[in-house]
């Protein structure tokens, strides 16, 4: 999105091609950034909605990338547009169709601590403001239909393959949170009061489903609440060997926001290394201290439930060697980051021994692939956070228009050309 | 106590196995998830640890060596793959090399060559001496004391036994020296207070722990375990175990029938006579085990058998071999015309068997000895607690 803008005022003509039926990613699900507090949807509205109404930016919502050819000097891509079951221009946004439909679905955006309707506008700050149907979920009540009256419901839309000719193509596909249940040590994702990190977001977001911080096992307001640092990276049981960067300021932050939410409960992080390494981040480490986060040295082993389903932890206090056993009622896993991107056979890109997209030269070059034209920024070349993935976005951004002008050298204007995102 | 960090060790350790142990970042997660650690036994992490640093007197002086059954849950779970498990083994054999004299466990650790051919040497010069005193083949039947004289084998067996027992005593003294200076334990701390305290200790080292396996059955249960009951760690560790310990009780009431002049040695019995009885069902449970552990060493089923020390291969084989050759001889006792090589398996058989137990201060062997008085140690420990508990409710 960030990149899309950057590119879009500098004249260039950009397409974004966004998997999900709203722009904003992962960022518009969170609650505030480290290591200022500021609130996320503060910040990615507005941006969400430059991106939507840029006379530059061309938004290509609930599509996928099909297949990348070169062409000349630059790429055609392939891109399916999924049905939403719902025309697209003639939609405006009412919800008269999700207040008129029975069938109640689990959100994925609230991370399935939520539930909303088989066809609604995605989320209150969806951009663009369009419903879209959930097919697997409906039962064709026809409900919807009768409801709009725009007249925009459309059950018979197909899905439909376009091209796009682009000069160049910027992976922003950004990343997934390894599995909660990847670890059998942790009870391999069956109990319930064991969450992860993004549910938390939820739980503290303006936003969220509840407004408030409940455990899902039973809806009771915890008291004792515990971070499992490294719980998704740095674990070569998972394959996933890297340091995942923004677990640590992430789980300071929540704790922080959590003594806000609920003053009396306590909040303990259990971690092997705290690596606050942001402008920043270590006062912000340090205030969080100050405030009565209770920093616990030693990695947790395993985790069972006790009989009111109360996560017990184990762990050796590596300070004195001492093995406790202790109860909270929240347990968060502070998991890490995987890649999201697939490529599935859309776009062949050397990928890193960490799975992310391969940059070959970091130092020179941090934003180019393995493939010449081919450029990528954010979590899809690896771990980092909100702060490194803006200035990677600005990064790519230049680097695109200076490959762009280089390339193409007067033979034609820049603002001819395409750029093909996918966030 | 001054204490002297020897990066060194590390490099030492690691010629007795020690593999990934450089990679440990103290997280604590092996602790964490071994069901046998505790407050008072700190392991793995703290030996792991004891090792970075290269504080040997330390990890010499450490009976929590001994606690661990190598169930490898550590080394599955660890996060940087730093095989705290296998540090655990390695430091075992590191201890048996300098608890014994003339660190000659080392050649059995670190040589795989080396100590293979000198365990050979050993099996054929025992096997030589056996048959320098051989008469000659009775052919109508196998009449295996007819070859060698069965005094001679007695007499053999009785000397190592008794050179072994003064050397396993010296090994104990040297151990609990070490763990004294370690825990700042005086030498009547050993036999602490109350007789009934030691009389306890002993009971739960030799009779609970180490026959009954209890620690091993019920705490050392690994949550990721996938085996029945009869192919869990602990049944089979049992199986070869008690299986030993039938064949050599086997043979020892052989003996004192002989003594008392109930039946002489060599006088062909049928199966169901007791003392043959209970030969051959220790020998078929020890065969079973001792089959198991050495299939899983070899295919490297688990982490838990995925290291393996020279040690560990000579230890297994020569029980193997002594077990298999065992079986062979009963075979050839049943077949007509008292075959040729059913008297060299004799030899050999007793030639492994001697050596097996020759061998015992500086091979794994040791462990049963070891392993007995770091339990005994730690149930020393555990009893003031509960009388401390029982006062308390008084």
């Amino acid at each position: 999105m960030q990149a899309a803008l950057d590119l879009a005022d500098q004249g260039f003509q950009v397409a974004l091609v966004e998997r999900e039926p709203s722009i904003g990613g992962k960022m518009i699900t969170l609650s505030k950034v480290f290591p200022t507090l500021d609130c996320c949807s503060c910040i990615t509205t507005p941006k969400m909605s430059a991106v939507a109404h840029h006379p530059k930016i061309r938004l290509l919502t609930y599509c996928e990338l099909q297949s990348v050819a070169d062409e000349g000097p630059g790429f055609r891509a392939t891109v399916l547009q999924k049905p939403r079951y719902v025309d697209a221009h003639k939609c405006t946004g009412c919800r008269e169709c999700e207040y008129a439909c029975p069938v109640t679905v689990s959100s994925p955006f609230d991370r399935g601590l939520g539930a909303y309707r088989a066809i609604r506008v995605p989320f209150s700050t969806a951009v663009p403001q369009i419903a879209v149907l959930d097919i697997d979920n409906c039962f064709l009540c026809g409900k919807c239909e009768k409801a709009c009256s725009a007249g925009a419901v459309d059950l018979l839309q197909q899905p439909e393959t376009f091209e796009i000719a682009a000069a160049t193509i910027v992976m922003a596909s950004g990343f997934d949170l390894t599995p909660v249940g990847a670890k059998k040590e942790f009870g391999g994702g069956v109990f319930r009061n064991v969450i992860d990190p993004l549910m938390m977001e939820r739980f503290l977001a303006p936003t969220g489903p509840y407004g408030r911080v409940l455990r899902p096992g039973d809806g009771k307001e915890p008291t004792s609440i515990a971070y499992v640092q490294c719980a998704g990276s740095r674990d070569q049981t998972l394959g996933v060997e890297y340091c995942s960067r923004v677990c640590c300021m992430y789980a300071v932050k929540q704790a922080m926001l959590i003594s806000g939410a609920l003053p009396m409960a306590e909040v303990t992080i259990y971690y092997m290394d705290i690596r606050t390494f942001g402008k920043g981040y270590e006062q912000f480490y340090q205030n969080a201290q100050a405030m009565g986060v209770e920093f616990v040295r030693g990695k947790v082993a395993s985790i069972h439930e006790d009989a009111e389903k109360n996560p017990i932890v184990k762990v050796e206090l590596t300070d004195d060697g001492r093995i406790v056993e202790r109860t909270h009622d929240l347990v968060v896993l502070s998991l890490g980051m995987l890649p999201a991107y697939q490529s599935r056979g859309a776009v062949d890109l050397p990928l890193g021994n960490d799975h992310f997209v391969a940059v070959p030269a970091p130092n020179a070059s941090p934003c180019a692939t393995g493939r010449s034209g081919i450029f990528v920024t954010g979590t899809a070349m690896g771990p980092m956070d909100i702060v490194d993935s803006i200035v990677s976005a600005g990064a790519v951004a230049a680097a695109v228009s200076a490959y762009i002008r280089e390339r193409q050298d007067g033979r034609t204007a820049p603002h001819d050309q395409q750029e093909a995102l996918r966030a | 106590m001054s204490r002297r960090a020897d990066p060194t060790f590390l490099y030492e350790l690691k010629e007795f196995g020690a593999v990934g142990a450089e990679k440990c970042i103290n997280c604590g997660n092996c602790t964490a998830i071994c069901t046998l650690a505790s407050d008072e036994d700190q392991f793995p992490r703290r030996m792991v640890r004891l090792a970075q640093l290269g504080l040997k007197d330390e990890l010499l002086g450490s009976k929590e060596l001994w606690l661990c059954y190598n169930c490898g849950d550590c080394s599955e779970t660890c996060p940087q793959q730093a095989e705290p498990a296998n540090l655990m083994a390695a430091a075992r054999c590191y201890a048996i090399t300098n608890y014994a004299p003339l660190k000659i466990g080392s050649l059995f650790c670190k040589r795989p060559l080396i100590g293979g051919l000198m365990a050979a040497l050993v099996v054929l010069l025992m096997g030589a001496f056996l048959y320098s005193h051989h008469q000659t083949m009775p052919t109508d039947a196998l009449q295996l004391f007819g070859f060698i004289p069965y005094t001679l084998v007695h007499n053999t067996g009785l000397v190592v036994m008794i050179l072994v027992g003064a050397l396993g005593l010296g090994t104990v003294a040297t151990m609990t020296s070490r763990i004294a200076r370690t825990t700042h334990l005086r030498y009547p701390d050993f036999f602490g207070g109350s007789s009934r305290r030691w009389l306890y200790a002993l009971w739960d080292a030799v009779a609970v722990q180490a026959l009954g396996q209890r620690r091993y059955r019920t705490t050392c249960q690994a949550p990721g375990s996938v085996h029945a009951w009869y192919a869990s760690n602990w049944f089979v560790h049992g199986a070869t175990m008690w299986g030993f310990g039938g064949l050599l009780l086997a043979t020892t009431l052989d003996y004192l029938l002989d003594i008392v002049g109930v039946k002489a040695t060599g006088t062909l019995v049928p199966l169901w006579y007791p003392t043959r009885l209970l030969g051959t069902l220790s020998g078929l449970l020890f065969m079973y085990g001792v089959s198991i552990l050495l299939y899983r060493r070899l295919r490297k089923t688990d982490k838990a058998h995925s290291y393996s020390r020279p040690s560990d291969w000579i230890f297994l084989s020569l029980l193997w071999l002594s077990g298999m050759t065992g079986f062979v001889i009963e075979f050839a006792l049943y077949l007509p015309g008292a075959p040729a090589w059913g008297y060299w398996t004799f030899i050999f058989h007793v030639a492994v068997s001697i050596t097996l137990l020759l061998l015992l201060p500086f091979t794994k062997f040791a462990h049963a000895i070891y392993r007995i008085v770091a339990l005994y140690i730690r149930a020393l420990n555990s009893v003031p607690r509960k009388e401390v508990a029982s006062a308390n409710a008084d």
